[in-house]
C-alpha cells in the first residue's frame, strides 16, 4: 500500500510541474486564482438582446463566457465609452477606446491600444449595457476596416460586469478600485 | 467466472481502454485551458476562486494516469488516481443532476455546446470505475514497463 502512495505521489508531483509550465506558457492560460460571478448572479445570465445586430455581426458573449476570457491576460478588453465614463469605473485592464467620441479624440486612444494589439489578438468589445451600441459600432469596425479577426461584444458591459462584482477599476475615486 | 474477471488479458484491455479515455479527455482541456475553466465554473460547486486551479491541475493528472495505465508505468497509483477522479466526477454529476442545472460536461470537447445528459455520464463513468477496480484488484502487470524493468 505504502509502494500506491508513493505512485500517487509522483504523478501528481509531475502532474503539478507540467500544469505550472502549460499554464505559463500556453496561449489559452488562466490567472492562477480566478474571478467568476457568483453562481446565484450567473443564473439568470443569458446573452443580451441586441436589436441594432445583424447577420454575421462579431459574436456576443455570455457574462460566465467573457469572465472565461477574462482569465486569459492575452485578451484585450475594450472600453467603448466616453472618457468620463470610462473614468467613473471600467473592467480593471480594459482600455479606452471611446467609439462615439470626435475623431481625433477616438484615434488619440486608438493609437496607445493599437500598439499592443495583434492581428490575432482576442479583442471582447463592451460599453454600458444592453441598451448602447458603440461596442457593437466599435467591434464592426476593428473587424471589418482594420482586419482584427477575434473580435467579441460583451452586451451585458459595464453596468453587467460591475453587478457580477468582477474585476474592476475606479479611477475617478480615490483608491483606484 | 473468477478466472474470467481475473483474466490477465482482460486487465491489460480494460488499462488500455480507461487510459485512452482519461488521455483522449485530457487532450483539449490542456490547450484550452480557459475555455475547460469555463466549463467547471458551469459546474457550479467549486468556489471561484479554485476553478482555475483546477482546470490548470486536473487535465495534468488525467493525461499522466492515463499514460501511466496504458503503458504500466506506476500502473496501481495510475488506477487511484483515475479511480479517485471518477469518484468525483458521479459526485459532482449527481450534484448537477439535483440541482436540475443545464450544462456543458466539457468532458472531450468544448466544441460541443449542447446539453449533457448527466445520467448517462454517471452510468459511464460508474462502468470505467469498475474496470478500474478490475485493474486495481487482479492487475498482474502483464505488458507493463514496470514488469520489464523489474
Amino acid at each position: 500500500m505504502k509502494r500506491v502512495f508513493i505512485e500517487v505521489a509522483v504523478i501528481l508531483a509531475i502532474s503539478l510541474v507540467l500544469g505550472i509550465l502549460n499554464n505559463t506558457f500556453s496561449h489559452s492560460r488562466v490567472a492562477w486564482i480566478g474571478s467568476w460571478p457568483s453562481f446565484s448572479d450567473s443564473e439568470s445570465d443569458s446573452i443580451w438582446d441586441c436589436l441594432s445586430c445583424e447577420e454575421g455581426d462579431p459574436p456576443s458573449l455570455r457574462l460566465s463566457e467573457v469572465s472565461a476570457l477574462y482569465q486569459n491576460p492575452e485578451v484585450v478588453f475594450l472600453d467603448a465609452r466616453f472618457p468620463e465614463e470610462y473614468e467613473d469605473g471600467h473592467i480593471k485592464g480594459a482600455y479606452l477606446v471611446p467609439f462615439e467620441a470626435d475623431e481625433e479624440e477616438f484615434q488619440y486612444y486608438f493609437d496607445i491600444v493599437s500598439e499592443i494589439l495583434q492581428p490575432s489578438s482576442m479583442i471582447v468589445t463592451y460599453c454600458s449595457g444592453a441598451e448602447c451600441e458603440s461596442s457593437l459600432f466599435l467591434a464592426r469596425y476593428l473587424r471589418d476596416e482594420l482586419g482584427y479577426d477575434s473580435v467579441k461584444i460583451f452586451f451585458g458591459g459595464w453596468r453587467r460586469w460591475e453587478k457580477a462584482g468582477l474585476p474592476v477599476s475606479y479611477p475617478g475615486k480615490e483608491g483606484g478600485e | 467466472m473468477k478466472d474470467l474477471i481475473s483474466n490477465k488479458y482482460l486487465t491489460f484491455v480494460l488499462r488500455v481502454i480507461v487510459g485512452f479515455v482519461f488521455c483522449y479527455a485530457a487532450v483539449h482541456k490542456i490547450i484550452h485551458i480557459d475555455l475547460f475553466a469555463r466549463d467547471v465554473y458551469n459546474y457550479q460547486i467549486l468556489p471561484g476562486s479554485l476553478v482555475n486551479l483546477m482546470a490548470v491541475f486536473l487535465p495534468m493528472i488525467e493525461m499522466l494516469a492515463g499514460i501511466g495505465l496504458i503503458l504500466g508505468i506506476y500502473p496501481k497509483g495510475s488506477t487511484v488516481l483515475i479511480a479517485g477522479m471518477l469518484i468525483v466526477f458521479i459526485v459532482a454529476l449527481a450534484i448537477v443532476l439535483s440541482k436540475g442545472i443545464d450544462f456543458n460536461c466539457g468532458c472531450f470537447s468544448h466544441s460541443d455546446r449542447g446539453k449533457s445528459d448527466a445520467v448517462s455520464l454517471i452510468i459511464r463513468d460508474t462502468l470505467l470505475l469498475l474496470a478500474c477496480a478490475q485493474i486495481f484488484f487482479f492487475g498482474k502487470d502483464f505488458l507493463s514497463i514496470q514488469k520489464l524493468r523489474q
